[in-house]
């Protein structure tokens, strides 16, 4: 174990290098990302100025509050993993991992982690200086809740983490995860509210989102930050690790088999 | 005609269209080969709109006007905007793409053949499903064109239109992937393109002057739908419609121009 997590660590470091070694580059991102931001925010200042109350539950400073948390998570969560993982199966490096002694699924999760605290750093700055900006007050964020949110945001990255592997992992099958990736993100864009609010949608939409594990994703950190009480909060967190354990058994089998079953020209 | 020449334009643009083919072709073999990702992308880019569409009501569910915009006038600029993102998608999304092509040394080899680097990218690789979108914006603005009951007389500049709309997000793509030139690594800039085409399906007024400002003579995103369907609808004079063909047109020089200074200025990464 202690092995795993020193390879995971170096992963995470090297990932974390070889991004910030092009500094114009992250300048121009964190410019891009705040700039995003900022019309993010005057786009919902407009939708929740035409409406006559709350959207679905949030006041504007709840909204603001929501986009920023939104804008934060995502480049944190392991989106890009399935990507390199297609990658490497698509050009044939997927040989020089599975030769490997450490499974490839530690140092693409090293490799996740690093990206993650790098994009975190280059968002998390803007967000920031423009919550300043614009929230009008803020939730009191005390000791428990920050706990909860951690457990709840750890819980999250384990789910995006496996269902980035069971994506990955369709390329065997695909040769290629364009497609793949392009449904990957629709999916998850709508149904864990990356657009809007899970709120925002009816009723009977949000049966079904409630046995899903999507809304721990964003809605219920979200709503945990802002001291809002949510019917998800309580069963997103048994359903959410629930999937992720039949994403990981289901992972298990499926690239046990078709590693066995791999065949790998030279080149 | 002097003998022995010949003339230059049509053998231009006969080699202009033999390359695209060539170019054409090759991409379509590669579609062949990955063809169970190309029937998941199709799905895909299916849900993609029908998501987009759907938020839109949702958030109408809420709201009557959205700074008096009504939902019909929403998915009308919502299908504008997608037909013209859907024809840049098609032949110029590859610009994109520019940082890799820096970052992995592969910039070097487009320099080396007799065709200009900025029609090599493109043609490098098509969205092959993006006729998908093109079918499914048409098929939106149809709707709401004919639910606006907006004068059959438009419909003879609607190619104008469409073409100043792609115009001007294959200027904002090519303008914004020459920061690579630049930069090299791939700054989250040249994602921007695809990024601000969630913001052009809204109307431009909603946001404070300095981003209209920005909108309309920087990155001229209110020109690809906001300002046409205003003109459409009335809310603006007609003579805006050329004025958006020579913006676009205008645009789409300058953005040129900056690449090429962009490939003057490219050193290799020497990988």
């Amino acid at each position: 174990m202690r092995r795993i997590l020193t390879y995971i660590r170096v992963e995470a470091k090297l990932a974390f290098i070889s991004k910030s070694t092009y500094r114009a580059a992250t300048i121009l991102s964190a410019l891009t990302n705040t700039f995003l931001m900022i019309i993010y925010i005057y786009l919902w200042k407009a939708i929740c100025a035409s409406s006559d109350g709350a959207l679905g539950g949030y006041d504007l400073n709840e909204m603001i509050l929501y986009i920023l948390i939104v804008k934060l998570l995502k480049p944190l969560y392991p989106f890009g993993v399935s990507q390199l993982y297609g990658g490497r199966v698509k050009n044939g490096d997927i040989a020089n991992y599975l030769l490997k002694p450490v499974r490839m699924e530690w140092q693409l999760l090293g490799n996740a982690i690093g990206k993650g605290c790098y994009d975190l750093l280059t968002n998390g700055g803007p967000a920031l200086i423009l919550s300043l900006l614009f929230v009008s007050s803020w939730p009191r964020v005390t000791a428990s809740t920050f706990f909860l949110l951690f457990a709840y945001v750890i819980s999250a990255y384990a789910f995006v983490f496996v269902f980035e592997l069971c994506i990955g992992v369709i390329s065997y099958y695909t040769s290629n995860l364009w497609g793949v990736n392009k449904l990957k993100r629709s999916v998850m864009s709508f149904f864990a509210g990356e657009l809007l609010p899970l709120t925002l949608y009816p009723q009977a939409l949000l049966k079904i989102l409630r046995i899903l594990p999507f809304a721990s994703v964003y809605l219920v950190p979200s709503n945990i930050f802002m001291g809002i009480s949510s019917e998800f909060t309580l069963v997103s967190f048994i359903i959410v690790w629930l999937f992720t354990f039949v994403l990981l058994t289901f992972y298990g089998m499926f690239s046990h088999k078709i590693t066995k079953n791999i065949m790998v020209y030279g080149g | 005609m002097a003998e022995g020449k010949r003339p230059m334009r049509p053998i231009k643009l006969r080699r202009g269209w033999d390359i695209f083919k060539a170019y054409f072709s090759v991409s379509f073999k590669e579609l062949e080969i990955y063809d169970k990702d190309f029937i998941f992308g199709v799905v895909a880019m299916i849900i993609e709109y029908i998501v987009g569409i759907l938020s839109i009501f949702f958030i109408f569910d809420y709201i009557d006007l959205l700074n008096g915009w009504s939902l019909s006038e929403m998915l009308f600029l919502y299908g504008l905007n997608l037909i013209g993102y859907s024809l840049w998608s098609s032949f110029f999304i590859n610009t994109i793409t520019l940082p890799y092509y820096i970052q992995r040394g592969e910039f070097d080899r487009l320099l080396l053949r007799p065709i200009a680097p900025i029609i090599q990218v493109m043609l490098d690789g098509f969205n092959d499903d993006s006729w998908g979108e093109l079918l499914t914006g048409l098929i939106v603005f149809a709707i709401s064109w004919i639910t606006l009951d907006i004068s059959p007389l438009y419909l003879l500049i609607l190619p104008i239109i469409f073409l100043s709309s792609c115009l001007i997000y294959a200027a904002t793509s090519i303008l914004l992937s020459t920061v690579s030139f630049f930069t090299v690594a791939k700054a989250d800039v040249a994602n921007l393109t695809m990024e601000i085409k969630e913001f052009a399906q809204y109307p431009i007024s909603i946001y404070p002057k300095v981003l209209q400002f920005i909108f309309t003579f920087i990155l001229p995103i209110a020109c690809v739908s906001f300002i046409p369907s205003a003109v459409l609808f009335g809310k603006l004079s007609p003579w805006y419609l050329p004025l958006i063909l020579i913006g676009s047109l205008l645009f789409f020089g300058i953005a040129v121009y900056i690449w090429n200074k962009g490939v003057k200025h490219y050193g290799s990464t020497g990988t």
